[in-house]
């Protein structure tokens, strides 16, 4: 999609530049100038670097000595060697599988019930946004541990309700959970997407649905969600990928160590771990190089499919 | 006019070169600096905590009073992100000039051509004659001299007293059976818990293995780097832990795994926990407690005549071999090392001191004085130091930790774990 819009604007370009006029040129001049310091960042910082880590994970690399080249020999490891891995890559799928639908239908939720409200809408909107701003920082990780910890705020409410579970940050199969928790409560920025689109949606498809006898439920699923379906897709592409990128979090709540059982291990921290800590650069990369080689298919896939359920207003089919 | 604009255009080019090659340029990198009177800034790292910083700081402070065109810019880390950094400086060929180093990393960064021969130092700038013959060659990597200890330690058994008192259970006399200390664990457990329990699962560290495979007159590694122990070894050895899992004598892993970083004993949850001696002051800041409250024994043993205990050098100081001022840091390091006012501020913050001279200013405490004495006590059983471990081990050993961790929370099996150990464990070693 993006490279038939730089196709286009070459075209484009290319043809205008005869008629150019003097200014013209001169501020297209300006423009790349003021373009240089990106350009030399995003080669020599972003693209470079990349590049290279594409090369590494053909290697072994231990930082100490020049990478040796390996073939296809991390990749092998990862599946048929490494169980670390495998369950590092379940739960993070497990996280970004039940973790993004419940976090956008939250966002949905909130950002319908603000779209009604009359007064103090400002005032709710900010409060609701707050979490979104502050959820991905160390603070907040170390929050969630004490709140989360045997005695902590959690475990003394639910044992209030008769529910004795201790604490959650040890239990292998209540740390995955906790992590959707606290991703969920940072919905503000796809909240705030909804209801940016919820404002679109033209009043008079609700009048003529409610004219047609449609109740609150039917005027939901047949005029709000497809006439939000573009945002829907947008929110669920831009949550995906950070779903996928989550690491402060968890590296904090486990102290680094991925633990209980691995449950906290998510892809970005064994990567992260295994550069960093084991110095295996040419494995860390080749693991890097997966996640992305993973979350571009899955976006493929919904760019795929977005054809058939997602409706933009006034287009024609 | 039209030449103002190109003047602004290139202008503008130049600056955003300029601001990359400033991001990228060393700017902020005082160990270039020779100042203006020949003065020398030398960086130094050390992994620890406040407490720590604030004795380096006067340490130095004493330093530049006896060298006052030498500036000392200390950083301070947690164990772990030390050496994340450490290695990423060590690719980039930019390690600080002095560091506090540990024994596991010698050879990784010795052998790799990181850290600088001392020889030309030894006996002239950095003063040896005091330090103990059996530490000073524990900064050797195959016969060359690459560290200097800075103290000693040895392996010993912690015991919460306050935290005993209320359990009831007569105090573990040191030394015995693993059997013996699981049962004596499984006794305190049943008076103390849920608040409670024996103490951390000794199985969890790498230590414990160590020295067990030493009374058997094993080893973690061969000379020639290879392992030493066999997967029968391994083995034998988890599946003590699945009988002290069982016996109830362990803190669960779960409320392990909440109480980090503070260990099981620091968080009060356990009341004996196998360490190196120098912890006391830690484990008693952890609880709260002054360091008396702490009493050292001797850990129990897998073979009661065996010389399974040994002097480790509980940190070394090194130069790294890209610095700049290589004269001014072995002065620093003969400072850190020999001089009588570090000992009276560090204490044994760093293990007890390997010189004599800075032994010479230790103001011997109640509790370094229960260390003195513990040591003391264990003297037979201290056998000859493992050689600097293989390259890789801080790897293997956080592999360990990780698998024991998950078989105290039975999320694997003895059998799976030691073949994830091996598997890993062959990786490293290539």
């Amino acid at each position: 999609m993006t490279e038939r819009a730089v196709r286009l604007g070459r075209r484009v370009s290319r043809s205008a530049r005869p008629h150019m006029s003097a200014l013209r040129k001169r501020e297209t001049k300006a423009g790349y100038a003021f373009l240089v310091p990106w350009l030399i960042g995003f080669f020599g910082l972003t693209l470079g670097p990349m590049l290279m880590s594409l090369y590494l994970a053909f290697t072994r690399y231990d930082l100490f000595s020049p990478p040796q080249w390996v073939g296809f020999a991390n990749f092998v490891r990862l599946f048929t060697a490494d169980k670390v891995f495998l369950r590092s890559a379940s739960v993070t799928l497990q996280y970004v599988a039940f973790g993004t639908p419940i976090k956008l239908m939250a966002a949905l939720a909130v950002a319908l019930m603000l779209n009604r409200i009359r007064r103090g809408s400002g005032f709710f909107r900010s409060a609701f946004y707050a979490p979104s701003l502050i959820g991905a920082s160390v603070s907040i990780a170390i929050v969630w541990r004490a709140m989360f910890s045997t005695n902590g705020p959690v475990d003394t409410a639910l044992s209030f309700f008769g529910i004795n579970i201790g604490g959650w940050v040890g239990k292998v199969n209540l740390a995955v959970p906790m992590m959707i928790l606290l991703g969920v409560w940072q919905f503000g920025a796809p909240m705030v997407i909804f209801l940016a689109g919820l404002k679109q949606i033209p009043q008079e498809l609700y009048e003529a649905a409610e004219m047609d006898g449609a109740g609150v439920v039917a005027q939901f699923r047949h005029v709000t969600v497809p006439m939000l379906s573009g945002v829907i897709f947008f929110n669920l592409l831009l949550e995906i990928v950070h779903a996928f990128q989550v690491f402060g979090s968890v590296f904090i709540i486990s102290n680094g160590t991925g633990s209980p059982g691995g449950r906290l291990n998510f892809i970005t921290l064994y990567l992260y771990k295994r550069g960093f800590a084991d110095g295996q650069m040419g494995y860390a990369s080749a693991i890097a190089w997966l996640v992305v080689v993973v979350v571009a298919v899955i976006a493929a896939v919904l760019f795929k499919s977005s054809g058939r359920w997602v409706h933009y207003y006034g287009e024609d089919r | 006019m039209r030449l103002r604009k190109k003047a602004a255009t290139l202008g503008c080019i130049g600056l955003g070169l300029l601001m990359a090659v400033s991001g990228c340029s060393p700017s902020n990198d005082p160990s270039d600096g020779l100042g203006p009177d020949g003065e020398v800034t030398l960086n130094f790292a050390f992994w620890g905590n406040d407490a720590r910083a604030q004795m380096y700081q006067q340490a130095f402070d004493a330093f530049t009073v006896e060298n006052p065109q030498i500036k000392v810019n200390a950083s301070l880390l947690s164990w772990a992100d030390y050496w994340d950094k450490r290695k990423i400086e060590a690719a980039g060929g930019n390690l600080p000039d002095v560091m506090q180093w540990d024994y596991q990393y010698m050879r990784e960064y010795a052998a790799n051509g990181k850290l600088l021969d001392l020889a030309p130092y030894l006996g002239s700038t950095i003063v040896t004659d005091g330090i103990s013959s059996s530490l000073l060659p524990t900064g050797e990597v195959d016969g060359t001299q690459f560290g200097i200890p800075i103290g000693g330690n040895t392996y010993a058994l912690f015991i919460n007293s306050a935290l005993l008192k209320d359990s009831g259970v007569d105090a573990y006399p040191g030394g015995g059976t693993w059997e013996q200390y699981t049962s004596w664990l499984a006794s305190v457990s049943s008076a103390l818990q849920p608040v409670a329990y024996g103490g951390a699962d000794w199985t969890r560290n790498l230590e414990n293995f160590q020295h067990w495979l030493r009374a058997q007159g094993k080893s973690l590694f061969t000379e020639d780097g290879k392992p030493g122990f066999t997967k029968e070894d391994l083995t034998a050895f988890w599946n003590l832990g699945v009988a002290l899992r069982e016996a109830g004598g362990a803190v669960p892993a779960d409320r392990a795994e909440e109480a980090l970083p503070k260990s099981p004993l620091g968080a009060g949850l356990g009341v004996a926990e196998t360490q190196w001696d120098n912890f006391s002051a830690s484990f008693a800041a952890d609880l709260g407690v002054d360091a008396t409250d702490l009493s050292i024994v001797a850990p129990p043993t897998a073979a009661a005549s065996a010389r399974d205990l040994y002097m480790k050098p509980s940190m070394l100081h090194v130069i790294a071999k890209n610095t700049k001022h290589p004269d001014q840091a072995a002065k620093l390091v003969d400072f850190l090392i020999n001089s009588p006012q570090v000992g009276e501020i560090f204490g044994t913050n760093r293990g007890l001191p390997a010189s004599q001279t800075q032994r010479d200013g230790l103001v011997v405490s109640a509790s370094i004085q229960a260390m003195i004495d513990y040591e003391a006590s264990v003297a037979f059983r201290i056998g000859e130091p493992p050689l600097a471990p293989v390259v890789g081990y801080g790897t293997i050993a956080t592999k360990y930790l990780s698998l024991s961790t998950d078989l105290g929370l039975g999320v694997v099996k003895v059998t799976d774990a030691v073949n994830q150990f091996f598997d890993e464990m062959n990786q490293v070693l290539g």
